[in-house]
């Protein structure tokens, strides 16, 4: 499993958010920090084959993720911040089963292999229920289970701890460990971060430092200590 | 994340929707020839038992969806009433709500997957002369979804508006609403693209 950016160049309004990034992603556990507007969001949606760059390639096990959707949804999935902005269809049952149809099953087979999926999560009461009646972090879960339900090789996260209450957060956590899938997680936390087996820290749209997180991050945390202390 | 609908698996939930949208029509059509309005009542009544035969959950969602409405359906029977026609403004009125009712109803049982399939099956002449229909189905499938997203969009802002101002909102709240619906609507179609569709 490999992740490989060369040279990508992304630009938003003549503003360069992403600036001649070169990668090659093979590791198990790769986190993404970096400070707001650093470009992180878009290195993710850019990974995720949700966005062209500009300028450059990105390929994930050889496909074309942007332009060959089909293979892409086979490769890689995405899990956004918010799961308001990621469920589309009113009930659980419809939003797992539209991603297996856009594969190419029947709607007939990706509603049983939807049904097998939420047995799997210990959900299968969740199937007929509304989406937007469960819980803020029910939802996350149900965003991760219809990427899961799709076997992307790659998963793509985003902060996907954000707001969720501590018993929620450490059931993700465990879910999260379990997955065979290569996961690039974009997040902020210590603690999750360490287990890691790779960290980027973008700035600016550039990788500005790239290793362990032994490596990475105790420079991270004392250069936001430096930001936090010198005023605008 | 607001959609007009129910979960269950009741009769209503399992009736085809073509079936169920067929007889809304017709019923939609022959209810022009009812100009009884105690007829007109009965049929109201009826409804509140049609939605109770589901639960009664539904029934109080049901007067809820109803209630916008009210309003609209209150200022017709009124310009009626100006007119003299008092007979003839309850017979619309009623009308009205046995429609809309019925209308909610329908959606409310509805998956909206199903929807878009028979708007996919509907729409198949239209492939006859080269046009690519699931998108328009889609589109179709997401007006239905996001109309009461829309909603709770405007009642969050204009909650925002009321937090920090002293007068209730005016029409200068639009165009935010606006810019924040374009906003969502972005989102959603990253949603869509990251999950194949289209």
């Amino acid at each position: 499993m490999a992740i490989y950016l060369k040279d990508v160049i992304f630009e938003f309004e003549n503003h360069r958010v992403i600036d001649q990034v070169d990668l090659n992603i093979i590791e198990h556990r790769v986190g993404i920090i970096g400070v707001n507007g650093s470009g992180k969001s878009t290195l993710a949606r850019l990974i995720a084959g949700l966005i062209s760059p500009i300028h450059g390639t990105i390929k994930i096990n050889d496909i074309d993720i942007y332009k060959d959707r089909k293979s892409a949804l086979n490769t890689v999935g995405i899990i956004f911040q918010n799961p308001d902005h990621q469920i589309i269809f009113p009930t659980c049952i419809e939003e797992i089963s539209f991603g297996l149809i856009q594969q190419g099953i029947t709607r007939y087979e990706a509603e049983k292999e939807a049904l097998k999926i939420l047995k799997r999560f210990g959900k299968l009461h969740w199937a007929e229920q509304l989406a937007h009646n469960l819980s803020q972090g029910q939802r996350h879960y149900l965003c991760l289970i219809a990427v899961l339900a799709m076997k992307p090789d790659v998963i793509v996260l985003d902060e996907p701890y954000a707001g969720l209450d501590l018993p929620t957060s450490l059931r993700l956590k465990q879910t999260l460990e379990k997955l065979n899938q290569q996961l690039v997680m974009i997040s902020h936390d210590k603690e999750i971060l360490a287990d890691f087996d790779r960290i980027l820290w973008i700035d600016n749209g550039k990788i500005i430092n790239d290793g362990s997180f032994e490596n990475v991050f105790p420079d991270f945390e004392k250069e936001m200590r430096r930001r936090a202390n010198v005023s605008d | 994340m607001l959609a007009i609908s129910l979960a269950g698996t009741s009769w209503a939930h399992n009736s085809r929707v073509g079936f169920k949208l067929a007889a809304l029509s017709l019923i939609s059509i022959l209810i022009f020839f009812i100009t009884n309005w105690i007829l007109l009542l009965f049929c109201l009544i009826g409804i509140v038992f049609l939605y109770y035969s589901v639960s009664f959950n539904a029934l109080r969602k049901g007067m809820n969806l109803l209630r916008p409405i009210v309003l609209v359906i209150g200022l017709i029977w009124i310009f009626h009433i100006l007119r003299g026609e008092y007979l003839s403004g309850i017979i619309i009125c009623l009308r009205l709500l046995v429609l809309v009712a019925l209308a909610n109803f329908v959606t409310l049982t509805s998956k909206l997957s199903d929807m878009m399939e028979l708007f996919l099956w509907i729409l198949n002449p239209l492939k006859l002369i080269g046009i690519k229909t699931a998108p328009i189905a889609l589109a179709l499938g997401m007006v239905i979804r996001f109309t009461p997203v829309l909603i709770e969009r405007a009642k969050q802002l204009s909650q925002s508006w009321r937090a920090r101002g002293l007068r209730y909102t005016n029409w200068r709240i639009i165009i935010p609403i606006f810019i924040t619906v374009i906003d969502d609507a972005d989102r959603v179609s990253e949603a869509i693209r990251a999950r194949g569709g289209v």
